[in-house]
Formats: structure tokens, C-alpha cells, sequence
């Protein structure tokens, strides 16, 4: 405890993954997150997506709505719907954004939490 | 001895005794023994009217147990029981209390057999869970409560004059299914759309939940709009307009859901998008889609529950939940982060997960009954919920920039909440039967075809490539500190604005009436003070003799009133 408390000051500005305070699991992560990992995890993502689409032809689909034969229609579907999403959003956004004080102070947005519902035990503190 | 005694008793005489016993050990033991112990002995119960009351001349139900109450009252047991473990370190006697007579009055409602029982529990809700809102004891929070509970009564009186019109007509308060038209049916549907968060009305959900503690939102969470979801299947199975509302409900939060900064809020959104599934299945009305309400009410308040115990969680530890402050806390909160990661998996309906089994129940029923655009609706907002409430918390949270943050991992109990309600959501996932054993009607459904499989996993992994390609190309707005005007803007900004201006308006056209009108008399009074008064033009010309001479005439006139 007290260990983790000297390290503190310099735990934010370490490097990811070089934290001994670090739990194993979080080791593991801060690994996978690493600039080189994270790129071999986005092509495994593109293979996976393009070995899903390919599926497609690989077998019998039992549908029950036309579009469902389609060859990777949820594929499509998936990927432009979520996208046409993102973009709807960001243009609503533009004309509902305002101020995280808008509504204060008959809002808890601009609010800070109160400290004695709270524990925040910090590595670096 | 009594064979049955009504369940929520049993939570409301728990709250009664927590408030007596000292903090500490006995408290928890009893804020996990009550939900437990109900648990138990709904799992018992054998079916029919178990008890009922008397209360003014009206015989009240309190025990309807059948198949659809039963499976309601057994998630509420099993949310209570992971809220208060989740909740364990809390020593607040208000939110303690709060939580069971909460869960009690939920439950209460779920077996109400009259309309009158149920207004009274579901009034018993809305009382008793503005606590968990207030307990953040902050101006912003007093008022977030007020507003959730004037919405939340104002439901309860709807049911309240819905029941007494429909006791007019037909001289019954059994609460059963309802064919919509007249009055009375009318006003409940509204009652329990407020409490479903119906379009439109259902803004003091994504208002009001993300203001609660940490803990409060969880146990929110699961019961308020659960019940009403409970109460629209048992009252308005069938009913087509449900269809349509419930598919409004998928779309409409899903811009909010992309665009908020904080993180329960987000949460919140996409807790009425999930709403809008069940929705859909009450309209449906198929003993399919009716399972699937009440399979997908059941999955969703766990995996819902856990996703909010993982946000709490880093609110609990780094005293914020927005994506503007996070960032990189999988280095120190990777139990919290994979916990976060199976809800949202089981949110985002993974095959071997709860989402899967639940939510493609209500999909199939929609395409088996020709409702193809509703399908594609229900398969969209399927699709993008993946986005909001798994990839951008966990990417925002977990992974995303660096915050510096280094916040220690969720304390034990939280852990442990998180664990076993991960735990449920994969188990429900790999073991469907055990959930479909519980719903109202047989289950005649394979969720694991080879063709389900696959299909939906090319709709969620191509739905996270779009996600990894939006922010990758910096397309995806930005999480910055703000707020996003929804329909409550129209009564916390635009009614007051309206009133004001309104009342600035005929104030002022008050004054200049009054002014007006003042002045006129006062006119008048000088005008005839001028001529008649004692300075006055015609004072001048009137003779002693002509006063006299009237007094005469008015002496003359009383006499001859007196003699006739």
C-alpha cells in the first residue's frame, strides 16, 4: 500500500505496460492496447469481418425476410446502418449542444460528485 | 397458518427493521436475506388468487401469482439481491431503506390482481425510489428528484382516473387484458407509457437516472420501467399501435446515445432503446413475441444492471462517468473493464450471451408476422446499440487517450455484484432453457441456428468495424463537456420561458387596464367636482330655496310610500 503510494507521483507519466503496480490482468491489457498490438488486433478484426462475409456463400441460410438472401446483407447492413447512424448524430448534435451549465444549477451535469458518496483510492494519487 | 402472505410485505417490514438495527453487519445481512428469502418462496408459490385484503368495501388482490407475474417477481428478487450486494458498502440509512421498500413495492405491483392494488404500489414506486435520487444530497440533484417525481406521480394519477372510468363502465377493477377505446383504457395506456419512457414522454429517464448515487442508478435500473413493461403485456398484449411506438422508441434515443458525454446518461438512452424491443413484442401480441418481452425484460434488466455497476464503479473510483475525463483505465480496472465488456456483449446480443437469446425472440416473431420494416428497424437499433453502450464506454473508459487516471480496481463487493451478474448473463446465454422454462407461454424456438450464428455475427463485427473506421478517421463527434437539449427542454426551458413571457404580458396589460381605467374615473370625478362642486359653475346659480323645496319632495314621496 504504502509501496504503491511512493510510486505514485511517477505512475501516470510511465509508459503502459512498464507499471509494476500494474494487476496482471491490467499487464495483459496495457500490452494489447501498445500501438503494434492494437494494429495486429484491427486486421484480425478485417479478417474476421471478411471470413463472416465469406461465410455467406458456404452454407444454406434459412431466411424469412427477402433481403435476407442477399449475400452479406447483414454485413452491409451492419456496417452503413451503424454509419449512417453516427453521421445522423453528428449533424443533430450541432443543433442541440449547449453548455454543461445550461441547465444549472437544476442540474447535476455541471456538478462535481459529492466526495462522501465516493472512494478514490488512487494509484498515483 | 397463513399459506400465503403478499411478498412486498416482506421487503416493507425488511426497510421497517433496517432503520431499527444498527449499521453494520446486520443491516447487510438483512438487505441480502429479504431478497433472497423472497426469492425462495415466489419459486414456491403454487398459482392463483393467494390473498386478499379488505380495504374501504373493496376487496383487494394482492397475489395474482401466474406465470407472467411469477417470472417478473423473480428478476425483481434477483436485481434487489445484486443491488444491495453491489451496494454493501453504503451506509445511508435513506438509500438502504429506499432500496427494499423499492424493490417491495415493484414487486407488489407485479402481483397486484385489481387496478386499485396495482395504483397503489405503483404510486409505492415512485415515492419511494425519488430517494435513491435525492441521497446525492446536491442542489442539482433535489431538483433532477423533484422533476422525476412530479413525472412519476403524475403517471399514478393517470392509473387512478383510468381505473375509475373503467369501474364506471364495467363495474370491475380486475386488472386484465384491455382492448383500447374508450376513456379509461386510454389514460392507462398513458400511465404506463410514462413509466415505459413512451417518445416523447419518457424523458425523465435519461434525466433523472444518471443523477442518482452510484449505486441508486443500478437499483433503478431494473424495476420502474420493467413494471410498466410488465403492466402493458398484462393489460395491452396485442395492441397494434404498440408496434409502431415501440419501434420509435429503438430509433429516437440512439442519436442521444451516440452523442452523450456522460457515460450513465448514455446508459440511460439506450435502457429505453431496449424498452422499445419489448415494446414492440407487447404490440406484436404473439405468444412468441409476448416470450420474447418478457424474456428480453428479464435479460435486460442483468445485463442493463451490469453495465450500470461498471460505470458506477469508475464514478465510485475516479469520482466522474464522463468520456470527456476517462480514458485508459484498463491498466488498473481490467476485472471492471471485462465486466463491462460481457454486458455490453450481452447488450449487443453476442450469440452465447443473454442479449442473443432474448432479443432474437422478438425479432423472429417480427418478421414471422410480415412486419419486415419493423424488423429492420428492431435489427438496426440492434446493430448500433453495440456502438453506444458497449464500444464507445469501453473504448472512452477503458482504452481511448490516457487520462493519467490510476484508480484503484472496484472494491470487493462491487466485484463480486459485477461477477455473478456477468455470470448470469453468460449462463442465460449458454443454457437458454433455463430462462425459457420460465416464460408465460412453451417455448418453441432454437435460437442457435447456423444461419442466426453467422448473421449476427456479421452484423456486430462489421458494426464494430464501423466504429474502429469512424474514430479512426476522427468522424466520430467527439466526447466534450455538454449537454444535449432533448424533450425535456420543453418543460425545464420552454414552458417557463412561455409561462414568463405570458405572465410578463398580461401583467403588463393589467396595469395599463387598471391605469386606464383609473384614470378615466378620476376624470370624471375632477369633471364633475368642477362643475357641481362648491367652487363649481352650476353651485354658483343653485338657490337655498331649490334644496329645500327637494326635501319637500322626498318628504312628500315617504309619506306616500307609508300610506300604501
Amino acid at each position: 500500500m504504502s509501496d504503491q503510494q511512493k510510486k505514485a507521483p511517477s505512475a501516470g507519466t510511465q509508459e503502459a505496460g512498464s507499471n509494476g503496480d500494474l494487476p496482471p490482468l491490467g499487464r495483459l491489457f496495457s500490452a494489447l492496447a501498445a500501438p503494434k498490438a492494437a494494429k495486429t488486433l484491427f486486421y484480425a478484426l478485417v479478417v474476421l469481418c471478411a471470413g463472416s462475409f465469406l461465410a455467406d456463400f458456404l452454407y444454406h441460410k434459412h431466411t424469412y425476410v427477402s433481403v435476407e438472401n442477399i449475400p452479406g446483407f447483414y454485413a452491409l447492413y451492419g456496417l452503413f446502418m451503424t454509419a449512417g447512424a453516427v453521421v445522423l448524430a453528428k449533424i443533430w448534435g450541432r443543433w442541440v449542444r449547449r453548455d454543461q451549465d445550461y441547465y444549472a444549477p437544476y442540474d447535476v451535469d455541471a456538478e462535481t460528485y459529492p466526495q462522501d458518496n465516493l472512494n478514490e483510492e488512487r494509484h498515483n494519487g | 397458518m397463513v399459506e400465503a402472505f403478499p411478498i412486498a410485505f416482506l421487503f416493507f417490514a425488511g426497510a421497517a427493521l433496517l432503520a431499527l438495527l444498527p449499521k453494520g453487519a446486520l443491516r447487510a445481512g438483512v438487505l441480502l436475506a429479504v431478497p433472497l428469502v423472497a426469492l425462495y418462496l415466489i419459486w414456491n408459490l403454487p398459482e392463483g388468487n393467494l390473498f386478499s385484503a379488505q380495504l374501504l368495501n373493496v376487496e383487494l388482490e394482492l397475489m395474482r401469482v401466474d406465470r407472467l407475474s411469477r417470472i417478473f417477481a423473480i428478476i425483481f428478487c434477483v436485481a434487489a439481491f445484486l443491488a444491495n450486494l453491489y451496494a454493501l458498502h453504503v451506509k445511508d440509512t435513506v438509500q438502504q431503506v429506499a432500496a427494499l421498500a423499492y424493490s417491495g413495492s415493484a414487486i407488489g405491483a407485479v402481483f397486484a390482481g385489481d387496478l386499485i392494488a396495482l395504483f397503489l404500489f405503483w404510486e409505492g414506486t415512485a415515492i419511494t425510489s425519488v430517494f435513491l435520487i435525492w441521497a446525492r444530497r446536491t442542489e442539482g440533484a433535489l431538483a433532477t428528484g423533484m422533476r422525476y417525481l412530479i413525472i412519476q406521480v403524475s403517471s399514478g394519477v393517470m392509473l387512478l382516473a383510468g381505473t375509475v372510468l373503467i369501474w364506471q363502465e364495467s363495474g370491475s377493477f380486475t386488472f386484465e387484458a384491455m382492448t383500447l377505446g374508450s376513456l379509461g383504457t386510454w389514460l392507462l395506456l398513458a400511465s404506463f407509457g410514462i413509466k415505459a419512457a413512451f417518445p416523447l414522454m419518457g424523458n425523465w429517464l435519461s434525466d433523472a437516472y444518471p443523477a442518482a448515487t452510484v449505486t441508486g442508478t443500478v437499483i433503478l435500473s431494473a424495476f420502474t420501467t420493467k413494471l410498466a413493461i410488465y403492466a402493458l403485456a398484462r393489460g395491452f398484449p396485442g395492441t397494434e399501435l404498440l408496434i409502431y411506438v415501440g419501434a420509435v422508441m429503438t430509433l429516437l434515443p440512439t442519436l442521444y446515445a451516440i452523442l452523450e458525454n456522460d457515460l450513465r446518461r448514455v446508459l440511460a438512452y439506450s435502457l429505453n432503446i431496449q424498452l422499445g424491443f419489448m415494446v414492440v413484442g407487447v404490440g406484436i401480441g404473439t405468444e412468441l413475441s409476448l416470450n420474447g418481452t418478457v424474456a428480453h425484460a428479464f435479460a435486460g434488466i442483468l445485463y442493463k444492471a451490469l453495465l450500470f455497476m461498471g460505470v458506477g464503479a469508475v464514478l465510485y473510483r475516479t469520482g466522474t462517468a464522463k468520456a470527456s475525463e476517462l480514458g485508459g483505465l484498463h491498466r488498473t480496472m481490467p476485472l471492471t473493464m471485462i465486466f463491462c465488456a460481457i454486458g455490453a456483449m450481452s447488450i449487443a446480443a453476442f450469440p452465447w450471451l443473454s442479449g442473443f437469446i432474448s432479443k432474437s425472440l422478438i425479432l423472429s416473431a417480427a418478421a414471422y408476422k410480415g412486419y419486415y420494416i419493423i424488423w429492420g428497424v428492431l435489427l438496426f437499433a440492434s446493430a448500433v446499440t453495440l456502438h453506444h453502450s458497449g464500444l464507445k464506454i469501453l473504448h472512452n473508459v477503458f482504452f481511448g487517450q490516457d487520462s493519467g487516471l490510476r484508480p484503484k480496481e472496484a472494491p470487493v463487493q462491487m466485484l463480486l455484484a459485477m461477477g455473478m451478474t456477468a455470470a448470469l448473463c453468460i449462463a442465460l446465454g449458454i443454457f437458454p432453457a433455463m430462462l425459457y422454462d420460465l416464460l408465460p407461454f412453451a417455448v418453441d424456438y432454437a435460437p442457435y441456428t447456423l444461419t442466426h450464428i453467422v448473421t449476427q455475427f456479421q452484423l456486430l463485427l462489421f458494426a464494430i468495424l464501423s466504429y474502429v473506421l469512424l474514430v479512426k478517421s476522427g468522424f466520430y463527434p467527439a466526447m466534450k463537456r455538454s449537454v444535449y437539449l432533448d424533450t425535456d427542454w420543453s418543460y425545464r426551458r420552454m414552458a417557463p420561458a412561455v409561462i414568463g413571457y405570458a405572465a410578463l404580458m398580461i401583467g403588463r396589460m393589467w396595469t395599463g387596464v387598471t391605469r386606464f381605467a383609473l384614470r378615466q374615473l378620476t376624470d370624471v370625478a375632477t369633471g364633475l367636482y368642477k362643475t357641481h362642486g362648491p367652487e363649481g359653475r352650476i353651485a354658483r346659480v343653485w338657490p337655498t330655496g331649490s334644496m329645500v323645496l327637494w326635501v319637500a319632495v322626498l318628504l312628500a314621496a315617504a309619506l306616500l310610500v307609508n300610506f300604501l
